[in-house]
């Protein structure tokens, strides 16, 4: 199917058909800063996410705090239904790649995670592609890049050069599964098909953008880790580390969570909230004994989690290169120098 | 799609005060629904997660065997906001139990096999499973020798009482007591249990070892297996992390790429050695 262009004068009455039609999730402004994936019903809550979102758009699926079931006194009252007819609008393609990989987190192991999966299932992803990385991503030295589709149904691009202008110009929308091209022709009375120059020059802004991205080569990376588990280079590269979870909270493959329960009287609900294998109590025992009592150790689970075990596990690293971590980091650290460092070890 | 988080609804049948501290119960529970009871299908050596609405939930070994129909125990310690509210809890009490959940000791392997059960303290619930469904009549004749030895810090901490006699008294098991130092009105056997595994020295041929105790114990219980010939692949241990969703995907009891959760809680110490000792 040839892609469409979305001109910049019906982007009001697509986000309307299309917020009508499904839940739509898009990037709005957070009063904490940046911006978040929200539920939107107009284009005029959009806010433009240049150069990525605070949060990834792991929030849209695994949402920071989630009821699992809700309670009266010691029967189960209600279990909520998941909707899982949701459009997910200019998500990166490193959210979007990074996405794939929770689906075997949650949806492997023999056991499904119904939450997740089911918003997963129905979800259309509508990727934009980025024309400026910033300093701090690092896509393709991780097998991703700036023009990526793995896990993106729909890949959105600027037509001009330039996809992070405010307000966005033309978007050449270019299906990348059946399910997106489903999703394209629904909406086609609002879009026209795009000209063979706008569809070619997609392949010069692509090359373009990678081109501006210095490729890191962590190679190697794994069996340094492996072989250096009680290296004091974890010591070194942690000692400004303050365990405040930070990188793991804006992860796009962080997935660590915690069930509690909330109750007021007899009644209430059991939750899941993110967490974090940056806090000692994460692993604390009943006992008192704590497996990772140092904070060297939650460091290292941290990395060798994405870099080391997530490899022999799903054959692919954790990390997506979206470079949420090296931003949110209040003592900037920075991911690419720790492994850096590690693949020095001698 | 079942959705894996939602417990079955359950009933405290009875309540068994296990230790002179009081503080381990063993809870019998039956179901409250006849289908999760048929649905309910593990193995010795599986957990659940006990669950408290308002508490939470807990993961704890399955004390009782599936040879035992009809309800599920487990033995649970006072330690915290939800086992403390357990132990307070009387018979007729709901509450909710979610699983089984984990990988059951290697039954598949063992038959045929002479088994060596090693256990100290609080640990020793699973193996209670694992004795009972072992010495059910319908399954004694699918394994050779049963040898086992228990200890405690003292005669007070010794868990099911009356299933000990027994087990001491019958001739398809050769079960040892021990507590760790002596005490008055103890006439039974005394020794740390690595010490008694090595005088009473069990065979290791065509045998498989069954381990579950304080790391302490685990310890320094492996060289003496290893001494009496026993392979690192037929060293059984079952692991304790904490745990919340009790299905992999958490992250809490995550150790190299393994999830005792889900990939355990029963490993070999074959498998063990090649992981960070992160548990």
């Amino acid at each position: 199917m040839r892609p469409f262009v979305l001109e910049a004068r019906s982007l009001a009455p697509f986000v309307d058909a299309v917020a009508k039609a499904a839940k739509l999730f898009a990037p709005v402004a957070d009063p904490a800063g940046g911006t978040v994936f929200a539920e939107v019903t107009s284009a005029a809550s959009i806010a433009p996410s240049a150069p990525n979102t605070r949060l990834s758009v792991k929030s849209v699926f695994f949402p920071q705090r989630e009821v699992l079931l809700s309670y009266k006194a010691s029967a189960i009252d209600a279990v909520p239904a998941i909707d899982g007819n949701l459009v997910v609008f200019g998500a990166r393609p490193c959210d979007a790649r990074a996405m794939t990989w929770m689906d075997g987190v949650f949806g492997g192991g023999g056991r499904e995670d119904p939450y997740f999966v089911e918003r997963r299932r129905g979800a259309v992803v509508v990727a934009m592609a980025c024309d400026e990385p910033c300093p701090s991503c690092f896509c393709t030295s991780v097998g991703g890049s700036p023009y990526g589709t793995e896990g993106v149904d729909v890949l959105a691009s600027g037509v001009a050069t330039g996809t992070t202008a405010d307000p966005p110009g033309d978007l050449l929308l270019e299906p990348v599964t059946e399910k997106g091209a489903a999703f394209l022709v629904q909406h086609a009375s609002l879009l026209r098909p795009a000209t063979s120059a706008e569809a070619a020059a997609r392949a010069q802004r692509a090359r373009a953008a990678e081109a501006r991205m210095k490729v890191l080569d962590f190679s190697g990376v794994k069996e340094k880790m492996d072989a250096g588990f009680e290296s004091p280079a974890w010591d070194a590269i942690t000692r400004s580390c303050l365990g405040c979870g930070a990188c793991t909270y804006v992860c796009p493959t962080c997935h660590c969570f915690d069930i509690t329960d909330e109750s007021h009287g007899d009644q209430g609900v059991r939750i899941r909230t993110w967490d974090a294998c940056q806090y000692s109590l994460f692993t604390l025992h009943a006992s008192g004994h704590n497996p990772r009592s140092h904070r060297r150790a939650r460091m290292r689970q941290r990395l060798m989690h994405k870099f080391s075990y997530a490899p022999e596990t799903a054959a692919t690293v954790f990390c997506s290169g979206c470079g949420r971590c090296v931003r949110a980091c209040p003592v900037n650290l920075d991911i690419r120098e720790m492994l850096a460092a590690l693949k020095d070890l001698a | 799609m079942k959705n894996p988080y939602l417990p079955m609804p359950v009933s405290i049948a009875d309540v068994t005060i296990e230790n002179d501290a009081r503080d381990i119960k063993t809870f019998k529970l039956t179901f409250d629904r006849e289908e999760d009871l048929a649905a309910f299908d593990y193995l010795p050596g599986q957990f659940a997660e006990l669950s408290l609405f308002g508490r939470g939930e807990a993961p704890i070994g399955i004390a009782s065997s599936p040879t035992e129909k009809g309800h599920l125990l487990f033995s649970v310690k006072r330690m915290g906001v939800l086992t403390s509210e357990l132990h307070a809890s009387a018979p007729g009490t709901k509450i909710g139990v979610r699983g089984p959940l984990g990988h059951p000791f290697p039954w598949e392997r063992l038959e045929g096999k002479n088994i060596l059960i090693v256990s100290g303290g609080f640990a020793f619930t699973t193996l209670r499973s694992a004795i009972t469904y072992l010495l059910d009549p319908a399954n004694r004749g699918r394994f050779g020798t049963i040898t086992a030895v228990y200890g405690a810090r003292e005669p007070g901490e010794l868990l099911y009482k009356p299933a000990l006699e027994q087990w001491e008294a019958s001739k398809d098991i050769a079960f040892t007591t021990t507590i760790d130092r002596p005490k008055d009105g103890w006439s039974g056997r005394v020794g740390l249990v690595p010490v008694v595994v090595k005088e009473i020295g069990p065979s290791a041929d065509n045998a498989i070892a069954l381990v579950c105790g304080p790391p302490i114990m685990i310890k320094f219980t492996i060289p003496v297996l290893v001494e009496l010939g026993f392979a690192k692949e037929d060293i059984v241990l079952s692991l304790e992390n904490r745990m919340k969703c009790g299905i992999g995907k958490c992250g809490r009891c995550n150790v190299g790429s393994q999830y005792v959760c889900l990939h355990g809680p029963v490993f070999t110490w074959a498998q063990l050695e090649k992981l960070p000792a992160e548990y």
